[in-house]
């Protein structure tokens, strides 16, 4: 008996294999399936949010400083991982193999346009009514952003691939396109994103607006519009730049210079046109830790021969002390406290939060919350300066360089400047006004001044140091791993074995 | 042995024979009496056993006393056999006055545990290697994966660091398998079920089993790529009618196998420190000549220390383990019940780890055709670490000047010490975050329960079912407390910054997984009525499901040292919790038979289903098919000379394929990410959702083709030899597509990708006894294995170069590729003479590289291939003898042929401000002795910048190494004289690990680590540990 039951189990034990199989059937439990996404505008506006998101790259905003130190503004600590090899290109001691920046600004800026095609392509196909009073704006604001990175590429690199949709894994390898076409491509998308976009500000949107497509597109044409001797060459592009300039509305210079860098301060600025917004405690980043804390991007003499030392630009950016192993620095709230000591005695405070109380004592934040500017009215100011002392209108851009100066505590420029002295004054307050956000790159660049490099001592506490410059080498080489990847079909700069 | 007890009719039979051959003897003249006794082989006498006149009816039985008389013709051969003993055939004229019998070879009786069975070792047509449980336990180390190095051939295990509770062990089965995220681990299985090693008890261990090719492990199909290894626990079924309680303890300490031998000495320090700032351009770091002074000529020690941070961080740790053991049978029932405690503290401070095992086996027979069994263990361990780990605890307490100590007292309250001088070097003052309890703690529990019908309704037919539960949970805090402590300057008592903790606020995550395995086999032996044919058929099928679970919580503020969420402030929070689960179904089958034990063929298939895979590929079969031939069974062999020293040979092949599905839980699935939020008012946060990924529908199992074929050998009846050569090809590598930086999207999982390994294994061991003299009674074995294996990327795509490896088809995955450095620049003329290396600012005192392109330039160009990344051989000796109660085992291993990538710590000078060592400062170039210099110029942390940075062989370290991995030397009390105190075994011994080391590693680094090391990888970890134990094991 006891084995014929034995018998009856066994069978059915076999068959019950077959009813087992459910266990195979395993969705995700916390991600949604692509199917049921790009459905309504909610969805729409999750993926354009994502879009911003996706430019929070580590060098599309906060390691803005470090592009300082490819200048004669900064110094990098060789080695230091948070330096990005930028000292190696600072010495022209680099090369296609490269880590760092030249890696990582390549991969950072497709990474992001990827993002960015992906929902235009979304946006094209869509056909729900539900968007269709936020349509254009969306495309506007997505095209900006494109642009934007487009912009930090055409810029580093010269030649790159231009992509306008989104890539498989099967069309991924794309040639490079020539840097002239890929200057008109740019113009043209930000030539769309102003006409898509809408006139309000930034203030109050917090989105990407009419006004910081022209900014973006003025500082195009005033990079081009210069010829390789560094004179203008196109002054049609000036006059379309001082133009744009004028049409942006809305903004104006903020009383006090430092809020425009503070994160409390930063929502209620009038002067920024464009930025990229953090937020604590979740959505942070690690400008103070590494700016502040670990410090490995020194501001050098060169830099600070240029102000005078009553200017609150320069009392406000920097700190400097006579013995470097001590630095002492009087932040808000009016406590001098000890920051942490460099080499040369100099270090950057702009930017950073206040170090924040805690108990008795000042320690710096390590979830950084501050806003990554790409534009404000204040650099555009300058920028208008120039283009009007260009076209010859020599007291407009007085008149505009004083303002800048009035906000900076110091006194108007020397009156009577013809357009050559008018030039080279607004050159050097530009430099004043705009350390640390990677401006003096581009300036130095498009006036073609970057060869000062040879043969230049930074700072007396520097003098090993041997910075150098070749034009053939101006644009970096795509990084090589890219070039190995692509099957022969991204060919490296020549000017790179 | 039988006993002595005879029944009457035996009696009279013998003496009614004895008779009987006497009155044939007498008619025959030419025949003689002969009469002797039988004996075994330790000399007692064997009754019954029968001496024979070979193909005649002509024999007898010997007696009680082992006697026997025979007349036989003396030119006849005699045949004496008896049951367990070897049959021995000799002519009546040769025959000896006492016979002695030898034991059938036990080595021929081996079982073997295999997938789902048990088999003999002598019919085994696959690659196998076991070890018994006893072999394990003599290396008295806390991670039981351990215990198996140099134990057999084809498995690799390898640990990077000593840290207790987490020595981040390495297994590996005949060499790496794949270079997907799917993993080259083996398959782990304890009594049939998947569990962990590491944490397993190994007083309860029975036995371990390697499955190595194609043929033993396709049982296992889709997870048994890489290995399977079998562990099996004890069941108590050893001891008969009794019980046995067994009390094990070990008492050991632990201290590091190699340090650096740092200079701690301050005025020589800070001379030394002072070069090396000038020669790094920061003269102003320097110590002035009145701190150097008050240091040289100082008095007082504490205000101007010469202060040994390693010293202070290291010290001896002194580990317990305590084991109680009950087991036995009683009737039909036999069990084997076992608690295990571990307590080790680590060399460095901060470190320690806890281990608590229980475990129960019960086997019932219920009846004359049912047995049941359960198997119950549960292991609770509790770690505690430094919270950025233990390595970088070391490194942080070596990152210091020696001139201050980690506290200082004003009016009697403590304070802990910054800097000396801010113009040193220097990391986190580890005195400090030991203090403040600055710890990571993790509780990890694990339980497996196991219950088994094996039922037998008619002969030759066996249905086994088991079902297991495994429940595991980990508790992990992470606690900083940053805004309570602060550090000061040494001599200035000025406060300098918060103490460096990595960060603030309590971590706290709870993990917890379930797994559920049912199985059930049929399997069914026939054997034809000659017994020449025997065959044996298995069927059976699996299913497991697994779900983990995982919530986690953290808050940044906290008022009070109070290690709870609740405690924190709400002003900062984070919160994440996820859940994921997987199930597999199979159904397997098994043949094997055999021609009069000569010929043995056996076939194996699998046929897997898995959740990972989409539908469409879900369902992969895996066969394999091996065959084997028992020479010595064939006549030709058992009638010739040779079987008197071939007591076994064997040859044996097979091939088959396995796979490997442990890609990730749902990579073929499409599906956007959350959380990829954006504010655009400074005030909320915007729900962002993209794609990142690209799921790809087709993807389907890695498969491993693996081919071996071997023999094995017995031979003087005490030396046996293994021999393996395999040939391991895995396919269809799961790998992400390259994906270039247009793409950005994390690419999607293809098939596509080889690699093969293919190896030979070869082990020898000799067994005896030594019968007379003055050592007669000692037995011993001695044995060696040695293997080599290679490993060859066969198919993979565009070369790609990354961290100083490559990854490039035809030469192993991950090969070490970098400039080859020459030398040091002696002087500016040597550098005129030599190509331009890049652009950098060469000097005398710099690296020089190899123009190994020989265009004049150093350049990438010049980078190769260089080193070895897995090793050439691996090899292992042992040797072992007791005699009288002593024992004494020696167990030695090494590896050959390998390089390591080692950086930093212990290679750069003054890595943070760590001093350096008088074999750094006897090498250096400098100005005064620049001929022949090992090292660089002295720098300060950097080398001297990128130039002397450069990925090459500078950094590029032999490996290789020959360790005595462990010594055992105990003494068993003699039985009669324990007996009298109701002991049944007493024994004392001492038990060493990691002794001795031979190799030309540096110092301060261990040779012994895991064959991943990169550009970047550091010399120095959380030293392995040197073991002086003393223990007792104790049964009553």
């Amino acid at each position: 008996m006891k084995k014929i039951f034995a018998f009856i189990l066994a069978s059915v034990g076999f068959a019950a294999f077959t009813a087992c199989t459910g266990v195979l059937d395993t969705d995700p439990l916390n991600e949604p399936s692509e199917s049921v996404f790009w459905q309504n505008r909610g969805h729409f506006e999750s993926a354009l949010a994502a879009c911003y998101n996706g430019m929070q790259e580590q060098m599309l905003t906060w390691v803005m400083p470090t592009f300082d130190a490819l200048t004669d503004n900064c110094y990098g600590n060789p080695g230091s991982t948070y330096v990005y090899n930028a000292d190696q290109i600072q010495t022209d001691n680099f090369d296609a193999s490269t880590t760092g920046l030249i890696a990582n600004v390549y991969s950072q800026c497709y990474s992001a346009i990827s993002r960015i095609n992906s929902f235009l392509d979304r946006l094209k196909v869509y056909t729900g009514e539900d968007l269709s009073s936020v349509r254009d704006q969306f495309e506007g604001e997505a095209l900006f952003l494109r642009s934007y990175c487009y912009y930090m590429l055409w810029l580093f690199y010269g030649d790159v691939p231009y992509v306008s949709e989104s890539v498989t894994i099967d069309t991924q390898d794309q040639p490079k396109v020539d840097k002239e076409t890929l200057y008109s491509n740019i113009l043209s998308d930000l030539d769309d994103a102003i006409r898509k976009m809408g006139d309000q500000t930034y203030m109050a949107t917090g989105h990407a607006t009419r006004g910081a497509a022209r900014g973006l597109k003025a500082r195009m044409l005033m990079y081009h519009a210069y010829g390789t001797d560094g004179a203008v060459a196109n002054r049609a592009e000036v006059q379309e730049a001082y133009d744009l300039i004028s049409q942006i509305k809305g903004y104006s210079l903020d009383p006090e210079y430092a809020k425009i860098f503070r994160p409390g301060d930063q929502q209620s600025s009038k002067e920024i046109i464009f930025s990229i917004k953090f937020l604590n405690p979740d959505n942070y980043h690690q400008m103070d830790s590494q700016y502040g804390n670990y410090g490995m991007i020194s501001p050098v003499q060169d830099l600070i021969d240029c102000y005078e030392s009553e200017d609150i630009r320069l009392l406000k950016s920097i700190a400097v002390s006579e013995d470097p192993s001590v630095l002492y620095y009087q932040w808000e709230g009016g406590e001098v406290v000890p920051i942490s000591s460099s080499t040369i005695g100099k270090r950057m405070v702009k930017w950073l939060a206040p170090f924040y109380k805690a108990g008795d004592r000042w320690t710096q934040t390590t979830r950084s919350d501050q806003d990554i500017i790409y534009l404000r009215w204040g650099e555009l100011m300058l920028l208008q300066a120039e283009a009007a002392n260009e076209l010859g209108k020599t007291a407009e851009a007085e008149g505009l360089v004083n303002q800048i100066r009035k906000r900076a505590g110091v006194g108007v420029c020397p009156g009577g400047m013809g357009q050559a002295e008018m030039r080279s004054y607004i050159r050097d307050e530009r430099r004043r006004e705009t350390p640390f956000e990677m401006i003096r790159i581009y300036d130095m660049r498009r006036w073609h001044i970057m060869d000062k490099l040879n043969g230049l001592v930074l700072d007396p506490y520097l003098k090993d140091v041997k910075t150098a410059w070749t034009a053939s080498r101006e644009y970096w080489s795509i990084p090589q791993g890219q070039i190995d990847l692509s099957d022969n079909i991204l060919i490296q700069n020549p000017n790179y074995k | 042995m039988l006993s002595k007890h005879l029944t009457g009719k035996r009696l009279a039979l013998t003496l009614a024979a004895g008779l009987l051959f006497f009155a044939f003897n007498g008619a025959q003249a030419q025949n003689k009496t002969i009469r002797g006794v039988v004996v075994d082989a330790s000399n007692e006498p064997l009754i019954g056993a029968s001496v024979q006149e070979k193909g005649t009816s002509n024999g007898v039985i010997t007696d009680l006393d082992g006697n026997y008389t025979l007349t036989v013709d003396p030119e006849s051969m005699l045949v004496i056999s008896y049951i367990g003993c070897e049959t021995l055939e000799i002519k009546a004229s040769d025959v000896p006055a006492t016979i002695r019998l030898k034991n059938d070879l036990e080595s021929l009786q081996e079982t073997v545990v295999i997938g789902y069975g048990t088999q003999k070792k002598v019919n085994l047509t696959g690659a196998v290697s076991a070890a018994s449980g006893d072999d394990m336990k003599k290396r008295p180390v806390a991670n039981t994966a351990t215990m198996l190095q140099g134990l057999m051939p084809g498995l690799r295990i390898t640990s990077d660091r000593g840290q207790p509770g987490d020595e981040n062990v390495q297994i590996r089965v005949r060499g790496q398998g794949t270079y997907s995220n799917a993993g080259s681990n083996p398959l782990v299985l304890i009594n049939g079920v998947e569990g962990d090693i590491a944490t397993l008890d190994p007083n309860i261990i029975e036995s371990v089993s390697v499955l190595k090719d194609a043929a033993s492990a396709s049982i296992y199909g889709s997870r048994a790529a890489n290995g399977v290894i079998l562990v099996t626990t004890k069941d108590g079924s050893e001891n008969p009618d009794k019980f046995n309680i067994t009390y094990n303890g070990n008492f050991a300490s632990h201290t590091p196998t190699t340090m650096l031998d740092l200079i701690w000495d301050s005025p020589t320090y800070m001379k030394y420190y002072n070069i090396a700032r000038i020669n790094s351009g920061a003269a102003a770091s320097a110590y002035t000549d009145e701190q150097i002074a008050a240091y040289t000529n100082a008095t007082d020690k504490t205000a101007y220390p010469s202060f040994n941070w390693l010293d202070w961080f290291i010290n001896p740790a002194f580990v317990q383990t305590h084991n109680v053991n009950i087991s036995g049978s009683s009737g039909k029932t036999s069990y084997n019940a076992s608690a295990t405690a571990l307590d080790q503290p680590g060399t460095e401070q901060g470190q320690a780890y806890k281990r608590y095992n229980v475990a129960l086996d019960l086997t019932s027979r219920l009846n004359d055709w049912m047995r049941f069994g359960m198997y119950f263990s549960a292991s609770r361990s509790n770690r505690q670490q430094t919270r950025q780990g233990d390595t970088d605890a070391l490194l942080s307490a070596i990152s210091q000047a020696p001139t201050y100590m980690p506290w200082f007292f004003v009016d009697g309250t403590e304070y802990y010490t910054y800097k000396a001088y801010p113009n040193e070097g220097g990391n986190k003052n580890m005195y400090a975050i030991v203090k403040e309890q600055t710890f990571k703690t993790s509780i990890n529990t694990d339980v497996n329960a196991q219950g088994w019908l094996e039922i037998s309704p008619v002969k030759g037919l066996t249905w086994y079912n088991k079902g297991a539960v495994r429940y595991r949970q980990k508790q992990e805090k992470d606690w900083r407390y940053a805004s309570g402590s602060s550090v000061y300057y040494y001599h200035s008592h000025d406060w300098a910054q918060q103490l460096n903790t990595g960060g603030d606020g309590l971590d706290d995550e709870m993990d917890y997984s379930t797994y559920l395995n049912f199985y059930s086999t049929l399997k069914y032996d026939l054997a034809s009525a000659s017994k020449n044919h025997e065959a044996s058929l298995m069927a059976g099928y699996s299913v497991e499901s697994y779900r983990y679970d995982y919530l986690h919580a953290y808050r940044q503020d906290f008022d009070f040292p109070l290690h709870e969420i609740d405690a924190g402030t709400t002003k900062t929070v984070d919160t994440g919790g996820n859940a994921e689960e997987w199930g597999l179904v199979s159904a397997f089958f098994r043949a094997n038979c055999s021609y009069k034990q000569r010929y043995l063929l056996e076939a194996n298939v699998r046929y897997d289903g898995s959740s990972r895979i989409a539908k469409a590929n879900r369902w992969g079969w895996f066969p394999s098919v091996s065959a084997g031939w028992r020479v010595t069974e064939e006549d030709f062999i058992k009638d010739s000379a040779a079987s008197s020293w071939l007591n076994n040979f064997k040859i044996r092949a097979s091939y088959g394929l396995l796979g490997n599905q442990s890609i990730d839980l749902y990579s073929y699935y499409s599906t956007v990410s959350t959380g990829l939020d954006y504010s655009f008012d400074n005030d909320q946060l915007t729900s962002g959702i993209a794609q990142t990924s690209i799921s790809n529908e087709n993807l389907k199992w890695e498969t491993t083709a693996l081919a071996d074929a071997g023999f094995d050998l017995t031979l003087f009846r005490g030396l046996n030899v293994t021999f393996d050569w395999y040939h391991k090809r895995t396919y269809g590598i799961l790998r992400q597509a390259q994906g270039n930086a247009l793409l950005a999207l994390d690419a999607p999982y293809i098939n596509g990708g080889e690699m093969v390994n293919r190896g030979v294994e070869l082990s020898v061991s000799y067994a005896d006894r030594v019968k007379n003299g003055f050592f007669e009674g000692l037995e011993y074995n001695a044995g060696f294995y040695v293997e080599h294996t290679k490993n060859i990327l066969t198919k993979y795509g565009s070369d790609e170069i990354s961290s100083g490896l490559i990854y490039r088809e035809g030469e192993p995955y991950g090969s070490f590729y970098m400039l080859e450095a020459i030398g040091i620049f002696a002087d500016q003329a040597e550098i005129d003479a030599s190509p331009k290396q890049y652009n950098d600012k060469t000097e005398p005192g710099d690296i020089k590289y190899l123009d190994w392109d020989n265009d004049n330039d150093i350049d990438d160009d010049d980078r190769h291939i260089v080193g070895n990344r897995f090793p050439q051989l691996e090899y292992s000796i042992n040797l072992s003898a007791n005699w009288k109660g002593f024992d004494l085992s020696l167990m030695g291993q090494g590896v050959q042929g390998v390089n390591h990538y080692a950086d930093h710590w212990g290679v750069r000078a003054f890595r943070q401000g760590t001093p350096i060592s008088q074999e750094y400062i006897n090498g250096m170039w400098t100005e005064e002795n620049p001929y022949n210099a090992k090292y660089p110029k002295l720098y300060y942390d950097n080398m001297g910048g990128t130039k002397n940075n450069r990925t090459s062989t500078y950094y590029l370290f032999d490996g290789s190494y020959f360790r005595l991995k462990n010594l055992t030397f105990g003494y068993t009390l003699p039985a009669n004289l324990t007996r009298r105190f109701w002991v049944d075994r007493l024994r004392f011994y001492f038990s060493g690990d990691n002794l001795v080391t031979f190799t030309k590693f540096p110092q301060g680094g261990d040779p012994e680590r895991n064959y991943t090391s990169k550009n970047n990888t550091r010399l120095v970890y959380y030293p392995q540990n040197k073991i002086y134990s003393l223990g007792v094991n104790l049964t009553f």
